[in-house]
Parts: C-alpha cells; sequence; structure tokens
C-alpha cells in the first residue's frame, strides 16, 4: 500500500510540493477504500459530494469527522473479524471515552509510524526508559479493550531498551507517583550516563514528580537525557503553568536542556501519529500527515497565522474512517518552511483547548431528565 | 466578600461599562440594600398607571435606532422587550396577574364578580439572582417588581452581566409630567434598583442577599436555582424560581395538506427555533410531526430547513464557541451517516430528521433542531412532565383544547402557537410573578 512506501522516507525529508503528490495518492487510496467498505461513511461522503474513486482534490475538500462522533458510533471499514482490538480514549469523568476499531493493518501501521518519528527525535539507538505511569503489562495483553493511555505506553516501548516504571495502582484503581523508585531509577540511569528517556503524562510528570522533586530539593544531572511527555495543557492551563514554567521546572529538577524536552501531541483517534516539537519549539507535520485550520463559525479554513480549529489529515487508519479529524484544540500554522534543523513539514502550535464556559440556563436541562419513548 | 456594585443610586458605577469588574467595589451589600430601601418610597407613591407610562416611554426611547441602547443591544433580544414594555401589553399583563385590576397597586378595589376588596402591597425587596443565557430576561423579571413598587436588588451574571446596568442607566432620561402634573423622574424611580455581581462561590454575599430579600427570583440551571433555594431565607419570604426546564413542538396533520401551508408552519417553527439561539427554556428542540398525510415528516424537515436558511439572514446566529461547533458538527456527521442532515456550509443551523429516533432529542442548541415522525400528537402526553415547560402547537382549535388539558395535566405550563414559543408572557412558569411579588390586603 502507498502507506508503507510514505514511511520508507525520514518523516520530515521532503518539502511541502515535493510531499503533495505522494502524499495525496496515499489518501486516494486510504478514501476509496474506506469509502467503499464503510457504509456510513460513504453516506456521510455523499452527502459531501464525494465519492470512490476520488479524483482530483484539495485537502480542505476532504470530509471531516469531528472526534465526538466516535463517542457516539462505532464506525468500522473492516470485517468484525479482522477487528483485533478495540481503542477506547480516556475519556473526563463522567464523559464517553471515543471508541475506534484496529485491525492488524492499523496497528501495524501505528507501530511502524511512532517509532518511525520517535527515531527520528530520538535517535535510531533503543534508550533506556524511565516511565511515570503504570506498567501495561498490568493490562492484560489479551484484552480486548485497552484505553489509549496503555496503548500509547505500549507505543513507545519498542524505542525502549529498558523500561522502568514508577506509578503504582492500588486495588480501588487509584494511581500515584512512586517517587522513592523515581528517584533510584534515574539515579541509576544518572550513574550510567546513559541517553536515558522520562517518559510521562504531562500533567503527572510536572504536579506529581517534578514538583515533588524540586519540593524536596533534590535534583539530577542528565543533560544528554531527553524527557518526552504527552497528554496536553489543559490541567496545567487550569493552574495557569505555561509551558516556559514547565520547561524550565523540569530543567531545574532534570537537568535536561530545553531543546530535549518534547511535546508530544497526539490523540486516540489518530493513535500512532504524535507531533513533537521541533527546535524551533513548534511542531511539523510530518509526510503522513497534513494540518488544515478552520474556523468554528463558517468552518472555512483559515489563513496561515490565524487561530481555529484543529483538523488533522492523515492515510494511517485502515480499520476506520479516521483519515481527517476535526479536534477542539484550537492552532494556527506558523510556517510552511523548513525548520533551521532541517526538518520539512507545516509547522503548527497548538493553543490550547477551548477555555469558553459554557454558558448554562434555564433553558439546559440535564439529558438524563428527558424521559420517555413515544 | 467581592461586591462589585455596577448600578446603584440613579447611576451607573462601572468605569467600563462593558466590565462588570469594572464596577465600584467601595459599598457593602447593606449599604446597596439600604439604599434602595430608601428609596422605595418615591416609588411607591407613583401610580400604576404612571409606571406603565414610564414603561411605554422607555420602549419608545429604546425602539430609537439611533440610541446607544438599540445600538448595542438591538440583536440580542431588545427588542423583544420594547413589545412587552408597550402600554397595552403591561397593562394586559398587570390585569392578568392581578385578579383582573391593575389600580389595586393603588388603592383598594373590589375583585371582579366578588364582594372582596383588596389591595396589593409590595412585599419590600426583590432580589434577582440572573442567569448567563438571556440576559435580557432580567429585564423581565425588573420590571415586573418595579411595576409592584418593590426595590430591586439585581444580582448579575458573569456573561452578559454588564446589560442590565447598562439598561438601567438610561432610565434617566425619562422624565415626563403625568396627567395631574406631578414630575414622574426616571432617575428617582432608578435609586430604587441595585444592580450587583459577586461571584458563584461566595456564599457569605449570597447568604446575606438571601437574608435581605423578600423576595427570592432565581433564573438558571438546576445547579443555580438549588443552591439560591438552600440559601438562608428571611421568614416569609417567596421564592419565584425559574429553573431548567426544555420545550418542543408538535405539528398535526391539519397543517400538513399542502406543501404551502406546511411551509406557513415552518416558517413560524423556524423563528422559534431561531430566536434565543434556543437557550430558553421556551425554545424547542424536537418537533413532532404526524405520519401519512400530505406533507411527510421528512418534508417537513426539508422545508423547514429552507425557512431556517432565510430566517438566518433576517436574525443572523450570535457567536459560536468552539465547545458548540464540535456538538453541532458532531450531531450533523451521525446523522449524515445513518439518517438525513440538512445544514449550510456554516455553522449557522441544522435541521435533523430520523424515520427511527424517538422520544425527546438531547438539545444541541444553536439552531439544531430534530424532527421525528409520529403517528398521534396526543402520544406525546407521555414525555410531558413539570420540567416541559412549553409544547409549541399547530393544531386546530378543537384538538389543540383536548392536547392542552392532557399535557398539562403532566406538568406543561404553556401550549403557545408554533412561532410565539419564544414569547414571555403572564403566566410564566406556571405563575403570575406579580401575583407572588405583593401582598394581598383586604378591608
Amino acid at each position: 500500500m502507498i502507506y508503507d512506501d510514505l514511511l520508507k522516507f525520514p518523516p520530515y525529508s521532503i518539502s511541502e510540493k515535493e510531499k503533495h503528490s505522494l502524499f495525496k495518492d496515499a489518501l486516494r487510496e486510504t478514501f476509496d477504500h474506506h469509502f467503499n467498505s464503510c457504509k456510513p461513511y460513504r453516506k456521510f461522503c455523499e452527502k459531501a459530494g464525494l465519492s470512490a474513486p476520488l479524483g482530483d482534490f484539495d485537502l480542505t475538500d476532504l470530509p471531516y469527522l469531528p472526534t465526538d462522533v466516535f463517542k457516539k458510533m462505532r464506525l468500522s471499514s473492516v470485517d468484525e473479524s479482522s477487528v483485533v482490538r478495540t481503542l477506547q480514549s480516556s475519556g473526563t469523568s463522567g464523559s464517553i471515552p471515543s471508541t475506534v476499531v484496529i485491525d492488524n493493518v492499523t496497528r501495524t501501521r501505528q507501530v511502524k509510524t511512532l517509532m518511525w518519528l520517535l527515531s527520528n527525535f530520538l535517535g535510531k539507538e533503543r534508550r533506556p526508559f524511565v516511565i511515570i505511569d503504570v506498567d501495561p503489562s498490568t493490562s492484560s495483553i489479551q484484552q480486548q479493550t485497552i484505553t489509549a493511555r496503555t496503548a500509547a505506553i505500549r507505543g513507545f516501548l519498542p524505542a525502549a531498551s529498558t523500561a522502568s516504571y514508577c506509578m503504582s495502582i492500588d486495588t480501588d484503581g487509584n494511581m500515584s507517583v512512586d517517587i522513592p523508585k523515581l528517584i533510584k531509577d534515574l539515579e541509576k540511569v544518572e550513574s550510567q550516563g546513559k541517553r536515558a528517556v522520562l517518559f510521562g503524562y504531562t500533567y503527572v510528570l510536572f504536579s506529581y514528580a517534578a514538583k515533588s522533586l524540586l519540593d524536596q530539593g533534590i535534583r539530577f544531572s542528565l543533560s544528554n537525557a531527553s524527557i518526552v511527555h504527552i497528554g496536553g495543557w489543559k490541567k496545567l492551563q487550569d493552574e495557569a503553568v505555561n509551558k516556559q514554567d514547565f520547561n524550565n521546572t523540569l530543567n531545574q529538577v532534570f537537568g535536561v536542556p530545553e531543546g530535549q524536552i518534547i511535546d508530544a501531541y497526539g490523540f486516540t483517534e489518530q493513535l500512532g501519529l504524535i507531533y513533537m516539537d521541533c527546535e524551533d519549539g513548534v511542531k511539523r507535520c510530518p509526510l503522513v500527515a497534513d494540518i488544515v485550520i478552520r474556523d468554528p463559525a463558517t468552518l472555512e479554513p483559515v489563513p496561515d497565522g490565524e487561530p481555529g480549529m484543529i483538523e488533522l489529515i492523515t492515510p494511517l487508519p485502515h480499520s476506520y474512517p479516521g483519515m481527517a479529524i476535526l479536534l477542539d484544540d484550537i492552532g494556527k500554522v506558523v510556517s510552511r518552511e523548513s525548520c533551521k534543523c532541517g526538518r520539512h513539514g507545516t509547522a503548527f502550535e497548538v493553543i490550547g483547548r477551548a477555555t469558553e464556559a459554557e454558558i448554562r440556563g434555564c433553558g439546559d436541562v440535564l439529558a438524563e431528565s428527558l424521559t420517555g419513548v413515544v | 466578600m467581592s461586591v462589585y456594585t455596577l448600578f446603584s443610586n440613579g447611576k451607573l458605577t462601572m468605569g467600563d461599562d462593558t466590565d462588570i469588574f469594572s464596577g465600584t467595589t467601595d459599598q457593602t451589600l447593606e449599604t446597596v440594600f439600604n439604599s434602595v430601601e430608601e428609596s422605595q418610597e418615591y416609588l411607591i407613591s407613583l401610580s400604576i398607571y404612571d409606571l406603565v407610562k414610564f414603561f411605554d416611554k422607555l420602549s419608545h426611547l429604546w425602539g430609537d435606532r439611533s440610541h446607544p441602547v438599540q445600538t448595542r443591544f438591538g440583536t440580542t433580544g431588545l427588542n423583544f422587550l420594547l413589545y412587552w414594555f408597550r402600554e397595552n401589553n403591561i397593562l394586559d399583563v398587570l390585569n392578568t396577574s392581578l385578579r383582573g385590576n391593575c389600580e389595586v397597586m393603588d388603592d383598594f378595589c373590589n375583585i371582579p364578580g366578588t364582594n372582596h376588596n383588596v389591595m396589593a402591597y409590595p412585599r419590600g425587596i426583590i432580589c434577582h439572582w440572573l442567569a448567563g443565557n438571556i440576559p435580557m430576561l432580567g429585564m423581565l423579571s425588573l420590571c415586573q417588581g418595579i411595576l409592584t413598587k418593590n426595590a430591586n436588588v439585581i444580582k448579575v451574571p458573569k456573561s452578559g452581566g454588564e446589560v442590565i446596568p447598562n439598561l438601567l442607566s438610561s432610565f434617566n432620561e425619562i422624565s415626563y409630567r403625568n396627567t395631574s402634573g406631578h414630575l414622574i423622574d426616571g432617575e428617582k424611580l432608578a435609586k430604587s434598583i441595585a444592580a450587583v455581581y459577586v461571584d458563584t462561590e461566595d456564599q457569605d454575599a449570597h447568604k446575606e442577599l438571601s437574608s435581605r430579600a423578600h423576595v427570592r427570583v432565581s433564573w438558571g440551571g438546576l445547579e443555580a436555582v438549588e443552591s439560591i433555594m438552600n440559601l438562608p431565607r428571611k421568614y416569609g419570604s417567596e421564592d419565584v424560581i425559574f429553573g431548567p426546564k426544555t420545550s418542543f413542538m408538535v405539528v398535526g396533520k391539519e397543517h400538513l395538506a399542502s406543501e404551502e401551508h406546511a411551509s406557513v408552519i415552518a416558517k413560524r417553527a423556524s423563528l422559534d427555533v431561531s430566536l434565543l439561539e434556543q437557550r430558553g427554556c421556551n425554545s424547542p428542540h424536537t418537533i413532532f410531526v404526524e405520519k401519512e398525510f400530505t406533507v411527510k415528516p421528512e418534508k417537513f424537515a426539508k422545508l423547514l430547513a429552507n425557512q431556517m436558511e432565510e430566517t438566518a439572514k433576517r436574525y443572523p446566529r450570535h457567536e459560536v464557541l468552539t465547545t458548540d461547533t464540535m456538538n453541532i458538527l458532531r450531531v450533523r456527521a451521525e446523522y449524515d451517516m445513518r439518517a438525513e442532515a440538512y445544514y449550510p456550509t456554516s455553522t449557522d443551523w441544522t435541521v435533523l430528521y430520523s424515520e427511527d429516533d424517538t422520544g425527546l432529542a438531547t438539545p444541541c442548541f444553536n439552531r439544531t433542531v430534530f424532527v421525528r415522525p409520529i403517528d398521534n400528537v396526543m402520544d406525546v402526553e407521555m414525555l410531558c412532565s413539570h420540567i416541559t415547560q412549553s409544547v409549541g402547537v399547530a393544531l386546530s382549535s378543537d384538538r389543540k383544547r383536548e392536547f392542552a388539558k392532557r399535557v398539562m395535566a403532566k406538568g406543561v405550563d404553556r401550549c403557545p402557537d408554533v412561532g410565539t414559543m419564544t414569547a414571555y408572557e403572564a403566566p410564566w412558569d406556571g405563575m403570575f410573578s406579580m401575583d407572588r411579588f405583593v401582598r394581598w390586603c383586604k378591608i
């Protein structure tokens, strides 16, 4: 498949113009597959005026699905017998998680793509990982449904030469960072001088690990290590902690240079793809992805530099029609030029999740208050 | 306790009239309450007809296209207030609410058809807690508070909280002599009103507001109104709660005989869906259309879509939040995939139709309406409860009466004709507000 051909190139090696043709061919192939294999998606595309085989198109023409659709519908482009796993997002308390079905093709692409991207930032050699999370092997490998969190941790493991975990989970399911274990693991990699990778969720890494060590006056000198964090900034935004504060604190505690503290942006509906901070502090679309920013009212693409809702496009998903997904994160395209580090790909910034408070009033009746079926 | 006083002593006290946090912070709630209480005497000295005239003049003032109130708030529900404040409407509401004779506000009067002579006295101070969904609503309960000669303290919402103080600041532009030659002074009248903002979490402030109120008026969602209801209160005080409710609509066969006629109903329905951006408790989210007549429910949905587009041109959509966009796109995608969805390229409006869906749809707001087929409109009785505010009807008058009796027995308060669902009227939520704002005294 054309998708696999894309992975033969280094992720950020091709300019926008050169990428154009190959990327679109892969999208065309993926679109035709989903159109022909997923009846609801077919209907959705026909409504948008598109059908297979897809002719010439602009990226902005592709019909996009909002992430929330996967909370309501189980969309599949493969036979049920091909589904090897069901992935669920980590919904917030009380909210319904997204569910996507994974077949072997998608799973393989996810693993390969993640490694392809990680190696570009962390190097081809596997490195010792100190992971501030629960050992994913505590979730049964055989489990049909796993959370995106578990899948994310597992996804990074092929890049690890060794992996140690510094979070424990009690019988009630409550998780807590094991600080003594974290200290022990970091002291070990520090003494061995290895190019370790400290990995964890953004909020946990800052609020439970770094701050705890900072309060205890504990410092490390891991100048050749990297920190990779995922999960977004919403919680830290609520606590008025910005990216600079975050990086400064982590640099202070762990001794990792700011240029090696990598914010990785990803989401369940296109798992396998992560967008990591380049040296110029922005994220870049690799060869297998691109971005459109849309105005929330008109839904039209906005000019580069203007903020709007992020839509990410990739031919990666094979088992479900997730090739164009609209997120509720706000972002903007920063540049279409290459980075000083040499990486190509549309550069964008994630500004954050919408912070507008929903206005509630006398017309807001909770859905569960509505009863009755005629 | 931080109290931002936005309107007091007849004047706007905001440094920046768009920012509630620019209100003065040097007044305590006690000072605010004392001030309005002292100024109530002037209000009581006015006759009910003086007050009716005052609001009529206010309506004309705000109706002037060049007036700052019109230019600033003209697209946010103000124009409904202009209609409501007109003399004939206010008299209608007053007479309906006050035992058939508004003059009971001035003197003892006979209740028509009885031997009873009664007079309506203001209760004292009304404290209004307003919701942020429709800022103009606060003026309706305030207006009724003034007409019943009560002093009023308004706790404005965080969102849209600047609206009421700015409206109040134009009261001092009304000054006229009544037929007896007495000067009706808008600024003096306005001294009996104050607008403040206190934080939702500031329990001390809310307790103080509650403890000084002879009437507590609360608008909002369940959490908001329950929090007010649970505050300590003055013994003998009255509560007027406008809590969370939902509404829907039914279209009967008698209006589905032709496309032409159905389009008329669809046009009216589009107004009900579009005005207030469905944020009012009286806004419909689901429309049940009787099946098996000339105009089928799916066809009605298409006709409605046409009218939604036309209505959007007359009444452009307000600013949309990103969360709203996601909700809208989610339902559109879902219905595109398994049913039918009609919408423009923007997020301005959405009509969703499904043959198979039953019951009330989960509201999506922002002019998103779900059309559902039904065998007989009478069957919706099962969907009604005390949290159903209005069921808009397009029915013959006989069927309307029968329908209304059935659904009202289940808790529905209003069955307005389609096209008038968003009109605020008396009674509201099963109450005549002004009746609750007065003490009935008998000789």
